[in-house]
């Protein structure tokens, strides 16, 4: 009976004394759908130490119900030193707390991308808090990030959703891109500082996913066109649907693929260099020719295919060619490789790894197309 | 020295000379047993003569209203009082033998006893037997002409079905071990009887089957129900509270029901089952925790459909547990989990109400409570308003007064739904105990506290047991076999064996499903054959 008390006692000792210390009812939270990071400018800046502007975008709840035509979601500017002292300070300004479990998109501005140390600084500390989880998307805007929130969608009412869902759309197109939080992470530490971030693009009243900035050193070097992006999917082997269009006849041809495969093969080590070929495997369909013309013909076919691989050849070629020669940096995962799968050679070119990429690795590419369908009629 | 105390003495000592010896004299026994029997107004003293010259002073004592009298004015008065006049009188003979004559060939009864002291006269007076006493004999006669208002067999409420048998207990003990008996004719079920009760002298049967149960289980049973000492046993649920093994626990270890064929589906597992007079609750023991998620239904309509209504089920005492406790848990504490639409829907629903969740859902389950007790309570005409009244409340007035919120309701709503698919009374009640503590851990540490909570329930059981079998096997003591009628029920010819590891015989059925298949088979070689002979 005594011990049977003393159980009880520190039972509700435990629960009385410690329960209940992160509760936050639902109610009492603003959920942070979309999280901008800039670099803050003069006039932006309250105190001369502001580093950053970050703004938060969240869904007005009240609103949401209600189901008007009026502004369903808010944002919030504020500008620090640090990013956490940005998170801090909405404390004093809002009587919910943030909360980051449902943050789908992370945006991030130009200026900050191009600025090395503000950079790091945004890495190392969305990566190291823990309330934010890994799976958000991370774009890159070509101008201010905070301005992506002042668009209103058409067709949707929470822009961080209709963000995430044109990245989802990444299945259907290749030249939609989207990268979660972890994968960046990941990227930068296996290739050395370097990645390639999606592109928005905002309008009046919708945004576009539309190519990719190139990161090289956690520096914004370039941008990929969106055009470019397909191909690069490509090489980088994740192209996962698409279209490629090609002439055949003089009449346009869309070639669907729903999948794409690219393989790394070493041919050689000659002279101090390295052959490489990446070869290219995809199958799809062709829905759509000329009216009254067969298109379901062995040779036809045929000819097709080997019209299509000579556009993947060529726009392959072409984008290895921008990544060597003109952002001189490896994104096409050759380093991977040879990393994973030849070692000897990389210990070789392990050092000073990019230059080497530009001047002693040649790229050769191959293609191979299949048709298999050609839709319901013959 | 009252007679209870007596009878005790007598029986604990297995000594008979401890009770009031009748003596030879009528007026004498009559004396003592109305001394007994002193302001109790509805026992009938009736008097009577036998005899072409009326000289042998009869005297049939019973309680007005426990007697069939039809049986006794046509079998006993009559016989006695007229038919003994047809007989030519030869008083030195019948002096000798009136004793023998009355008790073998006078009265048609098929119940009849003979005894020789009045302590046991004055019980048999109160169960509703006939005492013939007659003038110059010793020994005492017990008629049986038990004959009380009774209800009939009726479909048990409790417990109905879709399909199968639809006879429930009674209250009257006799009937309801009838009803068993005639599933199993078996000379090996056994139905020993006792009384218990210093009282009340309640009728208690322990039934088994003789090679099927364990011994020691059986003993076990015995012993525990020697243990009784009280003065009146009013329902089983007096016998469950007194011989359980856990008294404290919110689980009951102990399986009542009024279903026979329940009952004798228990007796073919090798459980024991304690019939108690007055109520139509049969008690059946050991009980597992899955014996509770099974319904008399599962076993009468085809094994796949039992199998997922009874897979339903448990997912029901899973909802019925867990649901207003993940409500509050990931409300305020761990929103992360739910999509994204759903949160932003919740928290609109939540907009604007004063209480915290944990305070909105023990309003709601407490209104919900008081609306089943106050419907069970009730005269079923009243009931109705109640339900009126009670889904206006809560449907409704209090989403629009803003004092819960919608989503709130659906969830209570979904948690009584579902407790109400836990077939066993009982458990489920143990369910709604669980249920309120549950809200409390989640409401003081989140998901993390109802871990903690379910791993304390979990404890509780895996340490429970009922009659010494473990509350959690097959779960726990694994047995391969024994998990054929657990959360599946496998089809009838695949549970060759008894479910119950302690059962002394475990082979149950012999599956000949291939004998079918052969004649099957048969058949079909033979049509070949013939057709073969056809074409040459």
């Amino acid at each position: 009976m005594k011990r049977l008390s003393l159980f009880i006692t520190l039972i509700i000792l435990c629960t009385l004394l410690t329960g209940c210390w992160d509760k936050v009812e639902i109610d009492e939270r603003i959920f942070v759908l979309g999280i901008g990071i800039d670099k803050a400018s003069e006039e932006e800046k309250n105190q001369v130490s502001d580093r950053y502007l970050v703004s938060f975008a969240s869904p007005i709840v009240g609103a949401l119900k209600e189901g008007g035509d009026g502004k369903v979601f808010d944002t919030y500017n504020t500008a620090g030193e640090t990013f956490t002292i940005c998170l801090t300070q909405m404390l004093s300004r809002l009587e919910q707390k943030l909360s980051f479990e449902h943050t789908r998109v992370l945006i991030l501005g130009e200026n900050l991308v191009k600025d090395e140390r503000l950079f790091r600084e945004i890495l190392d500390s969305v990566g190291r808090a823990h309330e934010f989880h890994k799976s958000m998307y991370v774009f890159v805007v070509p101008d201010k990030a905070h301005e992506i929130f002042n668009v209103e969608p058409r067709y949707s009412k929470l822009l961080a959703m209709y963000i995430a869902g044109i990245a989802d759309n990444e299945i259907y197109s290749a030249r939609i891109s989207k990268m979660a939080a972890h994968e960046m992470y990941n990227k930068l530490l296996n290739q050395d500082g370097s990645v390639m971030i999606p592109r928005l693009m905002a309008h009046k009243d919708e945004v576009k996913v539309a190519g990719l900035a190139v990161i090289k050193d956690y520096k914004l070097i370039g941008y990929i066109s969106e055009e470019e992006n397909i191909y690069t999917s490509w090489v980088t082997n994740e192209a996962e649907g698409g279209i490629i269009t090609t002439k055949y006849n003089d009449i346009s041809i869309p070639f669907r693929y729903n999948e794409f495969k690219r393989k790394i093969k070493l041919d050689k080590v000659e002279n101090n260099k390295i052959y490489i070929t990446l070869s290219m495997e995809t199958e799809g369909e062709v829905e759509e020719y000329i009216w009254n013309k067969q298109l379901l013909e062995q040779e036809n076919i045929h000819k097709m295919e080997k019209q299509l691989e000579k556009e993947v050849v060529e726009q392959s070629e072409k984008i290895v060619k921008k990544f060597k020669d003109e952002l001189q940096v490896d994104l096409i995962g050759i380093r991977d490789y040879l990393k994973k799968f030849q070692p000897d050679v990389y210990q070789t070119v392990k050092s000073k790894y990019n230059e080497r990429f530009r001047d002693d690795i040649v790229i050769n590419v191959t293609a191979d197309v299949k048709i298999r369908r050609v839709g319901l009629l013959e | 020295m009252g007679l209870f105390t007596r009878r005790k003495l007598a029986e604990e000592k297995k000594d008979e000379s401890q009770k009031i010896k009748s003596s030879k004299s009528l007026s004498e026994n009559i004396g003592l047993v109305k001394k007994y029997l002193k302001d109790c107004d509805d026992i009938v003293y009736k008097e009577f003569r036998v005899g072409l010259e009326q000289k042998l002073e009869f005297t049939l004592v019973y309680t007005d209203g426990m007697i069939d009298r039809d049986f006794i004015v046509d079998s006993v008065l009559g016989e006695l009082m007229i038919h003994a006049r047809e007989v030519p009188p030869d008083p030195p003979q019948l002096k000798d033998k009136l004793f023998e004559l009355v008790r073998y060939g006078a009265i048609p009864s098929v119940e009849i006893k003979e005894i020789d002291n009045l302590d046991d006269a004055v019980l048999a007076i109160l169960t509703g037997d006939v005492i013939l006493f007659m003038d110059g004999i010793e020994k005492l006669l017990v008629i049986g002409a038990k004959g009380w208002p009774t209800r009939g067999v009726s479909e048990p409420s409790t417990e109905s079905v879709i399909k199968g048998p639809r006879d429930g207990f009674t209250e009257t003990y006799r009937f309801n071990t009838a009803l068993v008996r005639r599933r199993i004719r078996d000379p090996k079920l056994k139905l020993k009887q006792m009384q218990i009760g210093r009282r009340s002298c309640t009728d208690i049967g322990i039934m088994y089957i003789e090679d099927i149960a364990m011994e020691s289980l059986v003993e076990e049973v015995q012993r525990r129900l020697k243990t009784i000492d009280i003065d009146a046993i009013l329902e089983s649920g007096y016998i469950e509270e007194l011989i359980e093994d856990n008294s404290f626990s919110l689980f009951p270890q102990v399986k009542f029901t009024e279903r026979p064929d329940k009952v004798a589906a228990a007796l073919l597992e090798g459980r024991v089952v304690i019939m108690v007079d007055n109520t139509p609750f049969a008690i059946i023991v050991p009980v597992t925790v899955t014996s509770f998620f099974q319904a008399a239904e599962d076993y009468y309509i085809r094994w796949l459909p039992a199998t997922i209504l009874r897979l339903l089920r448990y997912i029901a005492g899973v909802v019925t547990l867990i649901a207003p406790a993940t409500y509050i848990a990931v409300t305020a504490y761990h929103p992360g989990i739910l999509p994204s639409e759903l949160v932003l829907s919740i928290a609109a629903a939540r907009e604007g109400v004063p209480f915290p969740a944990v305070i909105e859902a023990l309003i709601m389950e407490i209104t919900f409570e008081l609306l089943r007790e106050a419907g069970v309570r009730l005269p079923v005409l009243i009931g109705g308003v109640v339900g009126i009244v009670g889904g206006l409340v809560i449907g409704q007035a209090a989403v629009e007064a803003g004092i819960v919120s919608p989503i709130m309701v659906i969830i209570v709503a979904v948690t009584a739904i579902a407790s109400f698919s836990i077939p066993d009374y009982a458990f489920s009640n143990a369910f709604r105990l669980f249920r309120f503590l549950l809200i409390f851990s989640a409401g003081f540490l989140g998901l993390y506290g109802m871990i903690l909570m379910i791993l304390l329930i979990l404890g509780h059981m895996a340490k429970l047991k009922s009659f010494g079998v473990p509350y959690l096997s097959p779960f726990v003591s694994f047995v391969s076999s024994d998990m054929k009628d657990t959360v599946p029920r496998l089809p009838l010819f695949l549970m060759r064996k008894r479910p119950l590891q302690t059962v002394r015989d475990k082979i149950r059925l012999v599956n000949n499903r291939h004998l079918i298949n052969q004649l099957e088979a048969d058949a079909e070689a033979s049509n070949k054959r013939r057709d073969n002979s056809d074409k040459k």
